[in-house]
């Protein structure tokens, strides 16, 4: 996927959320109700695609799968306010 | 109810597990990519090595190499025509070839984190997308991407306690269902990939269905 599609530019992409980014999130309006020292994670493939940065986690069990939500919109925190533009939307979609 | 093997199938360049259906004993493999001369992962690896900028010479004496197989130009050819639209590269090549050489295209590292990860960035993607007025405001992702590969907080990874996919917190995003080009590449991709398992799998037109075990 990373070679052969015209979108995906990482895989395997440490990333890690902190109190101090939560705090931030929370200032700019977000409703984290959430707290944790470091929270930290890798992302299976991050994409470019239309004006906005995708975030693709395969689940081998998607239909079991109930946490799949939680780790996306984590993983859409990070890498912090500081390294990315503030996102204004934040979708999850499921893809099956 | 479950499946028994009945024996392999020999062709030139494979050997295939049969299955045999207890129900109404019809044999049949389980395999990716059949009526094909050539492996999938084969294929897959053809298309691949072309896509990182390698000529079609090229890709044929690399294939030569790692699978101890001849195959001609055309056939070469003839995979990256069948394959062009699920490999959408194809359109990027020529420019990201004058941007990277085949060996600097990729860059990839290895993280020993709580298991050991690969992570990989795609150079020419990356400068190509944040060319385009559309995706300029993302440039602090590279970044973000090229300090991960040098300046990293790697002892975080190492003894952190919470890992996003097992985070207990309650979150209530809007969640969409929807098959897109990313499921129509995986379709392609994961059989091919000898850790993925297929559990079931349907023969005899759909009238009946077991499990390969």
């Amino acid at each position: 996927m990373l070679i052969n599609d015209s979108v995906t530019v990482a895989v395997e992409v440490p990333v890690f959320l902190t109190q101090e980014d939560i705090s931030c999130y929370r200032s700019r309006g977000f409703d984290l109700d959430f707290e944790s020292d470091v929270i930290t994670g890798h992302i299976n493939f991050l994409q470019i695609r239309n004006g906005h940065i995708h975030i693709l986690d395969y689940k081998p069990d998607a239909h079991k799968e109930t946490h799949a939500h939680v780790q996306l919109t984590i993983y859409a925190l990070a890498p912090g306010p500081e390294n990315q533009p503030a996102p204004e939307i934040l979708q999850v979609r499921l893809v099956r | 109810m479950s499946t028994t093997r009945r024996g392999k199938r020999r062709n030139r360049l494979r050997t295939l597990q049969l299955f045999q259906c207890p129900e109404c004993l019809h044999r049949f493999t389980g395999e990716a990519g059949k009526n094909r001369t050539y492996p999938l992962k084969l294929i897959l690896d053809a298309v691949s090595t072309f896509n990182l900028g390698y000529s079609i010479t090229g890709t044929r004496s690399i294939l030569r190499r790692r699978f101890h197989v001849d195959v001609p130009d055309r056939t070469i050819n003839s995979w990256l025509t069948a394959y062009r639209s699920v490999s959408t590269y194809a359109r990027l090549r020529a420019a990201g070839k004058k941007l990277f050489d085949p060996h600097s295209i990729i860059v990839s590292r290895f993280f020993e984190h709580r298991q050991v990860y690969r992570f990989q960035v795609h150079n020419a993607k990356l400068e190509l997308s944040l060319r385009s007025p559309l995706h300029r405001h993302l440039s602090p992702l590279r970044a973000y991407l090229t300090a991960v590969q040098r300046d990293f907080p790697h002892h975080l990874f190492q003894n952190t306690a919470e890992r996003s996919s097992t985070f207990p917190a309650q979150l209530h995003p809007a969640i969409f269902h929807k098959e897109n080009h990313a499921t129509r590449l995986a379709d392609l991709v994961l059989p091919s990939s000898p850790r993925i398992t297929r559990s079931v799998t349907k023969h005899c037109n759909g009238s009946c269905s077991s499990t390969i075990p």
